[in-house]
């Protein structure tokens, strides 16, 4: 079975063009367009990991970051945060709030790959070779 | 106000239910107007035996003094004493036949303004005219003092909301800076990455023709996103909302991250990139992400110049003096003097930023000056017609003394009659208690310098001040920001520098009080001042 990478981001263009990436590179996506349903689909199927906007209408990235702390099930799920605001202040922000790496937009896909891998443990890895 | 007659006592009112008492004071006060007023006609003497008609009858023209007696029929004199001093016309005294402490005592504690014993008057006028005198020169300091509370007052509340307001503009600014930012970088990214996708065969095969087009795409979408930096940049810097996260880091690691950056750029000119830290370079004290926009903007503004097939080089190595220079070298066609001289004009003009940015040089070099200097670095530059060109940044060395010279060569350009910097230097084992002070009159003997030294602690205060009030508000901020920021992890440093701002003369006092400040973490004992 495929590792599972739920995207979260209101920019449908942003979604396909990641989702066209990461089924390339071998995961199984799953989106939502905002952060209320990234923590819907998050509790549903326990994705390997999560690709999260910051800035949304509703949920901010930081809201979800904090959220998924609270959660017993979801608090190891490692997420990237891909935003648009790259400063210091943003990223720390986002690492207090639990934010497992930074990738500031206009991003590189092969970094975000890259990422993925890295906080991935080594089971989802491998399942990603095979 | 101050004039003279404003000093005068032009009334005295007499409260008394025996008549008798009442004409033997009356005569009393006759003997020394001089005294009550040395410079001026002799108070009018109004006598009441009843305080009602007293209180009724109270002038409003010019200070009154009353002087009331304490056992009266229409009521003790404790009961009108606060009634008369609240009339406000003037300082109220009591008067009694026998001297008794507890009766002295509730007199000050009702609000006279003294206490006086009957034989005392008689047998002693003169003495009793010294006491109204003072009662009344006291008074008067009273008023003025109230006066000058509640002014101040007023203007810390004025000054409260004008900060507050420019706090709000600052915010409203920030965000807009923010909002611009992320509503040109999210279709930069889908520009930029459905290009990418298609050029790398994910969507179906590409023909070397279409492969071609898609770099272009790429590059201008590379080149779009650096104008947007700059852009961002300009507008941080001309709102001044530039915040520098100082802390030790390694050159190599700026470079190795400013790399990939350059790489794109430079491949779609076709230029190769070497870069090069050289040995014993030291790790410096800077912010990082600054000091990479630094880097990427001399390197991008090199690879516009450098013919195709040739190499940029960036190294670094540590100066001399000490510090870290990091070297841009094109193998461009070079500047003459000429064209040296206008570039390092027009990067020196802070509006630079402000104006029309033109191809080449415009933008990013004018950000990168501002962006080092900020760094407590300089730009430099070397060329040869037909020989390429040399951009260089300075940084400086994770090192109190290289710190503090930077710190303060960055704040002398702002037309330093005055400014002052708050710099806390904790004991360090690179300084000798007493070295510090003449070292920093020796690297700066511009600067009117206010050290304040505990050789235990080395806290350092360098203060020239302004006007009291607008600078007590910059210290509160600056000792603010150093509270709030104090749970991040102690830097490996000794150095930690707290604010700057322009200003012109010396006030010694709030220099030890910020130091105060900065000891106890809290902003709680400025409120003293004033």
């Amino acid at each position: 079975m495929k590792p599972c990478i739920l995207l979260v981001d209101d920019e449908p263009r942003i979604i396909a063009a990641l989702r066209i990436r990461l089924e390339e590179a071998g995961f199984e996506v799953r989106a939502a367009s905002n952060g209320e349903q990234g923590l819907e689909l998050a509790q549903q199927h326990r994705p390997a990991a999560m690709v999260l906007d910051l800035r949304m209408p509703g949920l901010t990235g930081f809201e979800v970051c904090e959220a998924l702390q609270q959660d017993e099930a979801l608090r190891r799920m490692p997420v990237i945060v891909l935003s648009a605001n790259g400063d210091e202040n943003t990223r720390r922000r986002a690492f207090d709030a639990g934010a497992s790496d930074f990738l500031p937009k206009p991003y590189n896909s092969l970094d975000v790959l890259a990422s993925l891998r890295a906080v991935l443990g080594v089971e989802a890895r491998s399942r990603l070779a095979s | 106000m101050h004039g003279e007659n404003s000093q005068l006592v032009r009334w005295i009112v007499l409260v008394d239910d025996d008549d008798l008492h009442l004409r033997l004071l009356s005569r009393q006060l006759q003997l020394v107007p001089e005294i009550i007023n040395p410079r001026g006609p002799a108070p009018k003497v109004m006598s009441f035996s009843d305080p009602r008609e007293a209180m009724e009858s109270l002038p409003s023209d010019g200070l009154c003094l009353v002087l009331c007696d304490y056992e009266m029929p229409a009521g003790n004199g404790l009961e009108w004493l606060p009634k008369f001093v609240h009339a406000g016309v003037g300082p109220v005294m009591l008067m009694t036949s026998q001297g008794s402490e507890q009766i002295a005592a509730k007199a000050f504690r009702a609000g006279a303004a003294d206490y006086m014993i009957k034989d005392e008057i008689v047998s002693d006028p003169a003495r009793f005219g010294q006491m109204l005198h003072e009662a009344a020169r006291r008074y008067r300091l009273e008023v003025i003092n109230r006066q000058l509370k509640s002014q101040l007052k007023q203007m810390t509340r004025d000054l409260a909301q004008r900060n507050h307001r420019l706090v709000e503009l600052s915010e409203t600014a920030h965000r807009f800076v923010d909002d611009v930012a992320h509503d040109f970088r999210t279709p930069l990214t889908i520009v930029q990455e459905y290009a990418s996708i298609i050029d790398e065969g994910l969507q179906g095969p590409v023909t070397e023709e279409q492969h071609r087009d898609l770099q272009v795409i790429l590059a201008a979408a590379s080149e779009m996103t650096y104008m947007v930096e700059d852009f961002l940049d300009s507008s941080r810097l001309r709102i001044q909302s530039v915040r520098m996260d100082r802390c030790a880091v390694d050159v190599a690691s700026i470079i190795d991250s400013a790399e990939e950056m350059i790489r794109v750029q430079a491949q779609s000119q076709n230029v190769s990139v070497q870069t090069k830290v050289h040995e014993h370079v030291p790790n410096i004290y800077a912010d990082a992400g600054k000091a990479r926009r630094v880097l990427v903007n001399l390197a991008v503004n090199a690879i516009k110049v450098s013919p195709a097939g040739t190499t940029l080089r960036i190294e670094a190595h540590k100066r001399p003096d000490g510090d870290v220079e990091i070297e841009v070298i094109d193998q461009g066609p070079g500047l003459d003097a000429d064209q040296q001289k206008r570039i390092f004009n027009r990067f020196e003009q802070v509006d630079v930023v402000t104006a029309h940015s033109s191809k080449g040089v415009g933008l990013g070099l004018s950000i990168a000056t501002q962006l080092a200097r900020l760094n407590f670095g300089r730009l430099g530059l070397q060329s040869e017609s037909g020989r390429g060109s040399t951009f260089s940044f300075t940084l400086p060395a994770n090192d109190p003394k290289r710190i503090v010279c930077g710190y303060l060569h960055s704040i002398l350009p702002m037309g330093l009659e005055g400014a002052a910097a708050a710099i806390r230097i904790t004991a360090g084992k690179n300084w000798e208690p007493g070295e510090l002070r003449s070292w920093l009159a020796s690297v700066s003997p511009a600067v009117d310098l206010i050290v304040e030294q505990d050789a235990a602690r080395s806290v350092i205060m360098l203060g020239i001040w302004a006007e009291p009030a607008e600078r007590v508000n910059q210290i509160q901020q600056a000792a603010a920001h150093r509270a709030k920021h104090r749970r991040r992890p102690a830097d490996p440093i000794d150095v930690e520098l707290i604010d700057q701002w322009p200003g012109q003369a010396a006030i010694a006092k709030l220099a030890r009080v910020l130091c105060e400040c900065l000891e106890r973490n809290t902003c709680e004992t400025m409120h003293s001042i004033g």
